[in-house]
């Protein structure tokens, strides 16, 4: 019922919202731009707006020359198996919380609610003596490890799987189903959206990860990504193409994965902080 | 039958796999900082090893200089995970060897591969042995000297020229002690407008502290003896130095507030007369020069004498190997590390393109060094001032020293603080760094 | 099926329910057992030992002996702990409600939007906060460099922004906010969605007037759940800055952006002083204990009146 007025309305901070947008995000196309370009074309002024001719120079030189394939593997191997541990052990741990009564109960889920108030980056110096003691520095268990406490995923399935109906988990038991078939082939796909929702979070939080990781691993072909990109030296003086280009590869899995599953991501980020 | 053919290729994959192992070179890993203009001719001589012979692969990674370099070398040494081989500053040595990073090498090592303690630099040896009786084994050195750097003059002859200031030899003229220099300088900025002398101050306390350490050492200043800091010169001659440092940067004459690569990048578009840095950017300006994207014909000199003593700040790059209780060094990766060195020393000529003094005294005292050009404008005078930092695990590369340099020295040239208050600050922290 | 309750001990069967009252443990613990060793070994544990250490001249090998409360009056008098104290909680005023109003803003951009042209704009303004914070740090280092950076050319000046005393800190605060503004705003939208439309009907059907007397008496106190929320996530996660500090300026200049973990970090790697790095985590961590238990009880007061 918007009149002709509103509709104009409309349309300018239609356009207004796009251009803030635009505006917001501009330092991302520049890195692009840049990366696009040669050394010398940089230190121009004026600057040059647009790549042309688009050259992937910048790009071969690091793919050629620096250790960021190696350090893809890295980052994939050890996201993936966070992402999936963490969803592992919390569904378990949720499920249990939930559906099954036990003796002390009520003093494990406050243990786990109290981790909410330890800031992880406080626990660093321990933490490092504690997997250089376990002789898992520069190797990916000393960076997924720790990276597996997480107590809000454990709050979070508990809570999903409280909603679960009761019924339907004492049908289950009539049909002499145990916990872990309800937990896996009921549950489980009952709640497959969160679960996704917090796949995928997961996994940008641990890819994007740089204080762990950077403090423990120091040789090359075990750094993360976006640890490689900082601490190595792959070229001479500053050469900005080649550093936008390096740059631009490492953030593009986490792009790409959340133009795919941006309903996915907005979920994840919503369901951590609370608000279902 | 096709299933016994798999099982079959399969058996052999495995049955050859140590072959292949065996067959293999031996990969040496080797940890590096060198990424200023010295570190294209770097990464030459190691690609020209590897492919001079096929027993041994040495795969380099530079890092980052300074702090993060040795914090990566402490942190992997505690960790049991270290590199086989790695540059590493003697300046540096005090504070490695007492934190139990570095490996001592004995010159029965050193023999295996043909090399002895007397083919190298005595002045580099002699200190090098003085520390490992100070701070470790007695007998052994901590490291190989690969070099002696220091810092030079890179000049503009054609602004030089235009100032007045370009003696008949094509060298600088006018500018040997510090009255002559200051008044030279300011000539240049009125007669051509242009910026006397680049030099770097943000975020890189390193060049500030080589031009500190170079005045307050040629006026006889000293700041350790014996193991022990003494520090009450830097009421005296270090206040004067970074005076004069001071008022240079307040009467325009280097930046206040100018980076590493801003001020190369000041030189070498031909927008400053001198440069201020150290040797490894002479494979800059030789290699822009070669291309044509030098905009002048430039000079090298080592820095002029400007108080009582021709001095100049310097530090020497040596190749060592972390220490690794978990995992000592094997024999044959030993070897492997000691052949390389040899072939690195042996082609120090290589080396020294890239602006450094080398170490091993057959290249030194060579033929070749001596027509090495433009590496001889400058490397019989500069050896001569060699002076190297002081010993003591506050100061050197990636110890305290530099940091409070930041935050004390430097706020000198943006004028927020004093000289003399800048000075006794910075000696304050000293003392209490060295608790 | 019955449903059965008596007076008298309120006995309740819901549906037909075998009566295995024996808790299945061995189940329990297969299913407990593997998050909470993970848990107690990773995030317990350590938390112990923090306190543990902080008696003791540990090196970062953990070796070391009790030395008592030497590191606690050691740090009582050390100027540089205090200044990176003041440095974080200026780092914390520049962000938590800059970045907490800006992403109220953004949301109340996006829902206004309508179906493609809203999603183009979450996407715009959402992007930086799934890009790695190295990603981030090397952008902002080529985008507002001194000498060639396109911020400088734009605006005509030649800030050296990241190593200048006076705007160090607001170029991290602002890269920070760039960087994660698009969290806050996403729980924003979801609160904003939340508001059902009943009352802005109802308000404009009382003639309510401009969107700023819609905002004021609706829209705030109705996201206000949402808005305490973000500001207490913001200030938990602000205290804890490190990444930006060490990737952009290092500290400096002239100390002038140490944080309190930056100070820890270098005193803990770079001068392997472990127990007295532990003392200043152990520090931080009550720091943030209080303070966001503080910033609780205020904002639910403020949100009770």
């Amino acid at each position: 019922m918007t009149t002709r007025g509103q509709s104009l309305a409309n349309t300018v901070t239609g356009f207004l919202s796009v251009a803030i947008g635009l505006v917001w995000i501009f330092p991302l196309y520049w890195a692009v731009n840049t990366s696009f370009t040669v050394d010398e074309k940089t230190a121009q002024i004026p600057p040059y707006w647009f790549p042309a001719p688009i050259l992937l120079d910048a790009f071969k030189y690091v793919i050629k020359n620096t250790a960021i394939i190696r350090w893809y593997l890295n980052s994939v191997i050890t996201s993936v198996a966070i992402a999936g541990c963490v969803l592992l052990l919390t569904m378990m741990c949720g499920y249990a919380l939930s559906q099954i009564r036990f003796r002390g109960r009520r003093f494990v889920f406050l243990a786990i609610l109290a981790g909410f108030m330890i800031p992880g980056a406080t626990n660093v110096v321990p933490l490092f003596m504690f997997m250089n003691s376990l002789g898992m520095v520069n190797s990916y268990w000393g960076v997924i490890l720790p990276q597996l406490a997480s107590p809000i995923a454990v709050v979070i399935y508990k809570q999903f799987f409280d909603q679960m109906p009761g019924e339907l988990s004492d049908a289950a038991k009539m049909d002499g189903a145990t916990d872990l078939r309800i937990l896996f082939r009921l549950f489980l796909p009952l709640n497959w959206g969160i679960t996704w929702a917090l796949a995928i979070i997961l996994f940008i939080w641990s890819w994007n990860n740089f204080f762990w990781p950077f403090i423990v691993i120091s040789k090359t072909p075990m750094m993360t990504i976006p640890v490689g990109i900082t601490q190595v030296q792959s070229w001479y003086g500053i050469a900005y193409p080649r550093q936008m280009a390096s740059a631009v590869l490492a953030a593009l899995p986490t792009a790409v994965l959340f133009v795919i599953f941006q309903r996915r991501v907005a979920q994840g980020v919503a369901i951590t902080s609370g608000i279902k | 039958m096709k299933r016994s053919l798999v099982k079959g290729i399969l058996l052999l994959v495995i049955l050859c796999a140590p072959l292949l192992a065996w067959a293999a070179p031996t990969p040496v890993t080797l940890w590096d900082f060198l990424s200023g203009g010295d570190g294209v001719r770097w990464r030459a001589i190691i690609d020209a090893f590897n492919t001079s012979q096929s027993n041994i692969v040495v795969n380099a990674t530079t890092l980052t200089w300074g702090d993060p370099f040795y914090t990566k070398v402490h942190t992997s040494v505690v960790a049991g995970e270290t590199p086989d081989v790695m540059t590493y500053h003697i300046s540096h040595f005090p504070a490695g060897i007492k934190a139990g990073d570095l490996r001592p090498i004995t010159e029965a090592e050193l023999k295996s591969v043909g090399l002895a303690f007397k083919d190298f630099n005595p002045a580099l040896v002699n200190l090098s042995l003085e520390l490992s009786k100070t701070y470790g084994q007695a007998g052994t050195i901590y490291g190989i000297p690969l070099d002696t750097h220091t810092s030079i003059i890179y000049y503009n002859k054609d602004i030089l020229k235009k100032a007045g200031l370009l003696g008949a030899d094509g060298k600088p003229q006018g500018f040997t002690g510090i009255d002559n220099f200051t008044k030279s300088l300011q000539k240049i900025k009125g007669s051509t407008g242009l910026l006397p002398m680049a030099m770097s101050s943000s975020n890189d306390p390193a060049s500030v502290w080589r031009m500190f350490y170079t005045l307050f050492s040629q006026q006889g200043g000293k700041l350790a003896a014996n193991g022990q800091l003494t520090l009450d010169q830097l009421d005296t001659y270090g206040k004067t130095a970074m005076q004069a440092i001071g008022d240079w940067a307040k009467n325009g004459l280097i930046p206040a507030n100018v980076d590493y690569p801003g001020s190369v990048a000041l030189f070498t578009t031909g927008k400053a007369a001198f440069m201020f840095n150290g040797n490894w950017e002479v494979p800059t300006v030789v290699d822009m020069q070669k291309k044509g994207t030098l905009p002048f014909n430039y000079g090298l000199m080592a820095f002029p004498k400007l108080y009582g003593t021709a001095a100049t700040w310097a530090d020497s790059h040596n190749i060592s190997i972390p220490n690794n209780d978990k995992k000592p060094i094997s024999a044959a990766m030993l070897k492997a590390v000691l052949t390389w060195v040899a072939y690195v020393e042996k082609n120090a000529t290589a080396w020294a393109g890239g602006g450094h003094l080398p170490a091993y005294l057959p290249v030194l005292n060579g033929p070749d060094l001596a027509k090495l050009s433009p590496v001889n404008q400058y490397s019989g005078q500069a050896a001569k001032q060699v002076t190297l930092e002081p010993v003591s695990p506050v100061f050197g590369v990636g110890a305290p020293a530099y940091n409070l340099v930041a935050n004390y020295l430097t706020p000198v040239l943006l004028g927020q603080i004093s000289a003399g208050d800048a000075v006794s600050q910075f000696k304050a922290q000293l003392l209490s760094a060295a608790e | 099926m019955a449903s059965i309750s008596t007076e008298a001990g309120a006995l309740t069967v819901q549906g037909v329910r075998p009566s295995k009252k024996r808790t299945p443990w061995l189940t329990v613990i297969l299913l407990v057992a593997p998050f909470l060793i993970v848990y107690a070994a990773f995030l317990l544990y350590p938390t112990v030992r923090v306190i543990m250490l902080s008696f003791t001249n540990a090196d970062i090998a953990g070796k070391g002996s009790y030395i008592g409360t030497a590191n606690y009056v050691k740090l009582w008098k050390d100027p540089l702990f205090w200044a990176s104290l003041w440095h974080t909680i200026y780092f914390i005023l520049l962000t938590v409600v800059p970045n907490t109003a800006l992403g109220l803003i953004f949301g109340l951009i996006v829902v206004r939007q309508k179906r493609i042209l809203r999603g183009i704009v979450l996407v715009l303004l959402f992007m930086p906060y799934i890009l790695p914070v190295s990603v981030v740090t090397q952008i902002y280092l080529w985008v507002l460099s001194a000498a060639y950076g396109i911020v400088n050319f734009i605006f005509n000046v030649r800030i050296n922004w990241f190593q200048d005393p006076y705007w160090a800190m607001p170029s991290v605060a602002f890269v920070t906010i760039w960087w994660t503004v698009g969290f806050n705003m996403l729980l924003f939208i979801a609160g904003l969605e939340a508001i059902p439309r009943e009352y802005y009907e109802a308000a404009s059907l009382d003639g309510a007037g401009g969107g700023l007397r819609v905002f004021r008496y609706i829209t705030w106190p109705l996201v206000w759940p949402v808005t305490s929320l973000v500001l207490v996530l913001q200030l938990i996660s602000q205290w804890q800055i490190f990444n930006q500090v060490y990737l952009l300026t290092n500290g400096g200049p002239f100390n002038k952006t140490i944080v309190v973990l930056m100070y820890m970090y270098q005193q803990a790697f770079t001068r392997y002083k472990g127990g007295y790095a532990a003392t200043i985590s152990l520090a931080l961590f009550v720091l943030i204990l209080l303070t966001s238990l503080v910033q609780i009880r205020l904002l639910r007061f403020r949100g009770n009146t």
